[in-house]
């Protein structure tokens, strides 16, 4: 079969979330052995080239269709392509075969899926993979960014129309959880199905034991997406933060600790500073090691975020995790599993940091283990293998 | 050597005036839990390096001038020992300047800013580099030089008692107790070594005012409190407090941080009872206690509220005849941030005749004002116990007292309480005792017969046993 994913941004090599999904949902089909190719659009210029990818739109041609905020461009930039001939001719032409399937990922560029679908002379089978439910995202997003109320409420409907748009017209609308699920499921007749993000295995016995490590710490991995940021303050922040030991530390790993570390806000929470261990960005064998030696791992998300994968990591980790509601989306069934630990509130989630830190070594039993394997990608497109299978595709 | 109580006197020893609040709370139980355990009650102090064993000189106080002042003795001594310039200082004059004191820094600020203004165009620019200069260079050394003097570790080596180090003088299985201002002072970072030591931590909250109410604070306590108290939670083995709704106060700071929860309890300060009856009392005092009044006995600061009886005087005045409104008497030295409320009095042709300031004031005036009073007030928006409210009632007075923080416990039913921001409350119900003078006759009377003081003896007993429970 000839299978045609459209993306908003380059999976290769795939860093954050976003881009691991769209290069597991790739591989997954290149494994059932179909023919597979990726167009789309670079909706960020710091993305690396990747062949099939228009690069990023000037920021005037997209306002030339979408004069909104910066934290719209994806949005304009769907527009532009779905309304401008240049720029969907440009994308169109990339297409070397006629698929008969269409994974659209993030609803951004459904103007031109639509458009591109409609002069196919066979409506191919569209899958939307929804990231997110992107209005409540972007809600999120918007509210903590300078903006009139009036102003973030406009974005927040365009997002939302359009969201629904792009289920109604689907085929088949994945989702990264149930609760997702259960939005679009309320709001479209379309199938729903949910295929939670996975991961990849790492050397478990990778430790670098030269390497000056406190004894014991809790690690916190993030990029500079703003959910992170504003989660670490929002559990670990307040007037004092007590929940480690003299000799205990959070290390924080990727580009939020830069931010966390200039943020204003860390001084106004008594003893977290001092508290940090700031290692920025790194690469996948230090990250390896920091997971390996870990006592806990944080997940302390606020809002947002379909593809939190930290949490799959933190899962298959086998350490203690300790982690807000939010943060569990997509992997609920984990939420009263051993050495999961759920916080609602920010007293909750620093207690639960402070009893997991004192606890021993987490060992968990071999059943115990098998589970937290499900957040494995093999295990997790089980949902839509079934589905593909009922629809002869 | 079997294990002792260290009894951290640091506060004390840093504090020369007149000892009030929690220093005089330190004073009062360390001389009460002395007397009854002078065996195991040994006392420490930290000279800004490490704790030294005050024990020798102390106890060579309290048995050669075994007097009740023996310990405030020392410690006069121990102050005027360490900073002799306090002996030569004039007394500080009571009555008002021509122009409104400053700080230091300010002073100098102004002086500064005065030549500057003053002298001609031409000498300006090299004014300004001189005094950029100055700035930077003579000021910044005056100010090492100050800060030294302030914190200076003891440096008189013939002294023994100042020859033990941290490691020296605690052993395992000694109790370190502390209760004075202790975010003031380096030592919580020792707290870890002692714990490895095997020392247990006892440490006191009076009050979490600096957390809860941090606009009421000097800005550099209000940002060092919640620190120290994540180290007193850490390393605690027993945290003491004065009054149930400084626990419930605490536990819940403690639980919002995540922080160590250790043991908690709650101990009743002592009460004092018996005011020095031998001093002078002023031309002025007498001639007050002529009048009718009503008194306010604290530090005049904005958390106190002295703000609400003002309004509550303007209230009364605007509302009645003046010869009907007594007089509004507060007694307490002038903190900071009061000079709002003290202006608007000042100004305010109403009030100003019928509000008297006294600072300065004795004990044997102290008791002659309580005597001579209607009924006390006490306004303040937070107290982590209340002293003064304990004060009035063992005067037999009544106190119209509000109800933050643990007045209300303070009060235990011998006074009214009401919100500290109700205003036309507080009108209503002081109006109500100045023209009912039968009705606080009748609860003076209730107060004399039923309200049951706490002596510092008990308070010292019932922290000893807290003590030795926890070497359990």
């Amino acid at each position: 079969m000839n299978i045609l994913v459209i993306s908003p941004f380059p999976f290769v090599p795939a860093h954050h979330g976003g881009q691991l999904r769209v290069k597991a949902m790739f591989d997954y089909f290149v494994g059932r052995g179909d023919h597979v190719q990726a167009i789309g659009v670079k909706s960020n210029w710091s993305y690396p080239d990747q062949g099939g990818f228009d690069p990023q739109p000037t920021k005037e041609s997209v306002k030339s269709v979408y004069d909104g905020p910066s934290d719209m461009f994806s949005y304009g930039m769907g527009l532009l392509y779905g309304t401008d001939d240049t720029y969907y001719q440009s994308l169109a032409k990339k297409v070397t075969f006629v698929p008969d399937i269409v994974i659209l990922e993030h609803p951004w560029l459904f103007d031109f899926t639509k458009r591109y679908i409609s002069n196919l002379k066979k409506k191919p089978f569209l899958i939307f993979d929804a990231h997110n439910v992107e209005h409540i995202l972007k809600k999120g997003i918007l509210e903590n960014v300078n903006l009139s109320h009036e102003i973030v409420k406009d974005c927040v409907d365009r997002i939302r129309l359009l969201e629904k748009s792009v289920a109604e017209f689907a085929d088949l609308v994945v989702t990264v959880s149930y609760s997702d699920a259960k939005w679009f499921k309320s709001e479209v007749s379309t199938p729903v199905i949910t295929v939670e993000n996975g991961i990849s295995d790492w050397d478990r016995n990778l430790v670098d034991c030269s390497l000056d490590l406190p004894n014991e710490f809790c690690l916190f991995c993030g990029s500079s997406h703003l959910p992170n940021k504003l989660g670490f303050f929002h559990f670990l922040g307040g007037t004092a933060f007590g929940s480690l030991n003299f000799d205990q530390r959070i290390i924080i790993a990727g580009a939020v600790g830069n931010s966390i570390e200039r943020d204003r806000n860390l001084d106004r929470t008594a003893c977290l500073r001092e508290k940090l261990l700031i290692m920025g960005e790194i690469d996948d064998s230090m990250l390896t090691v920091l997971r390996n030696r870990a006592k806990v791992i944080i997940l302390p998300i606020e809002f947002g975020g379909g593809t939190n994968l930290k949490t799959a990591e933190a899962l298959l980790s086998g350490k203690y995790v300790v982690a807000s509601r939010m943060a569990m989306r997509g992997y609920s069934k984990f939420e009263n599993a051993p050495g999961v630990f759920i916080a609602d509130s920010r007293a909750d989630f620093k207690k639960m940091l402070r009893k997991a830190m004192s606890l021993p070594l987490l060992k968990l039993d071999a059943e115990s283990v098998n589970e937290r394997r499900k957040v494995l990608w093999s295990q997790c497109f089980v949902s839509l293998t079934n589905f593909l299978k009922q629809r002869g595709l | 050597m079997s294990a002792c109580v260290w009894f951290n006197l640091t506060s004390s020893c840093h504090y020369g005036k007149k000892r009030v609040g929690i220093i005089r709370s330190e004073v009062e139980l360390a001389a009460s839990l002395y007397a009854r355990h002078d065996d195991v009650v040994r006392f420490c102090f930290w000279n800004g390096e490490r704790f030294i064993d005050l024990t020798p000189k102390v106890r060579g106080y309290f048995e050669n001038k075994n007097g009740e002042d023996w310990l405030n003795n020392f410690l006069d001594d121990f102050y005027l020992e360490n900073h002799p310039l306090e002996q030569v200082r004039a007394p500080q004059r009571s009555n008002s300047y021509c122009l409104p004191l400053l700080s230091r820094r300010e002073a100098l600020k102004s002086v500064a800013q005065g030549i500057l203004s003053l002298s001609p165009n031409i000498m300006r620019g090299v004014l300004n580099r001189l005094l950029i200069w100055g700035r930077d260079s003579v000021y910044q050394k005056y100010v090492t030089l100050r800060r030294r003097k302030s914190h200076a570790p003891v440096k008189n080596e013939n002294q023994a008692t100042r020859e033990s180090s941290v490691q020296d003088i605690f052993h395992n299985g000694d109790i370190f107790f502390s209760l004075g201002l202790d975010w003031d002072y380096g030592f919580t970072e020792t707290y870890h070594e002692l714990r490895k030591q095997g020392v247990k931590i006892v440490t006191f909250c009076h009050d979490l005012v600096p957390i809860l109410f941090p606009q009421y604070v000097l800005s550099y306590v209000a940002k060092k409190f919640p620190s120290y108290w994540m180290k007193c939670a850490e390393f605690s083995n027993l945290i003491l407090c004065n009054s149930l709704s400084t626990e419930k106060s605490l536990l819940s700071f403690l639980d919002e941080s995540g922080a160590n929860v250790p043991k908690i309890q709650t101990i009743q300060l002592g009460d004092w009872d018996s005011l020095d009856n031998t001093s002078s009392v002023s031309q002025k005092i007498i001639d007050l206690l002529t009048s009718r009044y009503v008194l306010y006995v604290s530090t005049i600061e904005r958390r106190k509220n002295h703000d609400l009886l003002y309004k509550v005087w303007h209230n009364l005045l605007t509302q009645h005849n003046e010869d009907t409104v007594p007089y509004l008497v507060f007694v307490g030295k002038k903190g900071w941030g009061i000079e709002g409320t003290l202006c608007d009095i000042s100004k305010d042709p109403r009030v100003s005749s019928k509000v008297i300031i006294l600072t300065g004031v004795n004990d044997a005036e102290l008791m002659r004002l309580y005597r001579g009073c209607l009924f006390t007030v006490y306004p303040s928006v937070f107290e982590g116990w209340g002293m003064p409210v304990r004060e009035s009632l063992a005067q037999g007075k009544f106190v119209l007292s509000s109800s933050g923080g643990a007045l209300p416990e303070a009060n235990a039913g011998f006074g009214d309480v009401l919100e500290p921001w109700d205003v036309v409350g507080w009108t209503e119900r002081v109006w109500f005792y100045v023209n009912h003078p039968e009705v606080l006759k009748e609860k003076e009377k209730y107060i004399r017969s039923e309200f049951k003081l706490k002596k510092w003896e008990d308070t010292a007993s019932d922290v000893f046993n807290k003590l030795m429970e926890i070497e359990k």
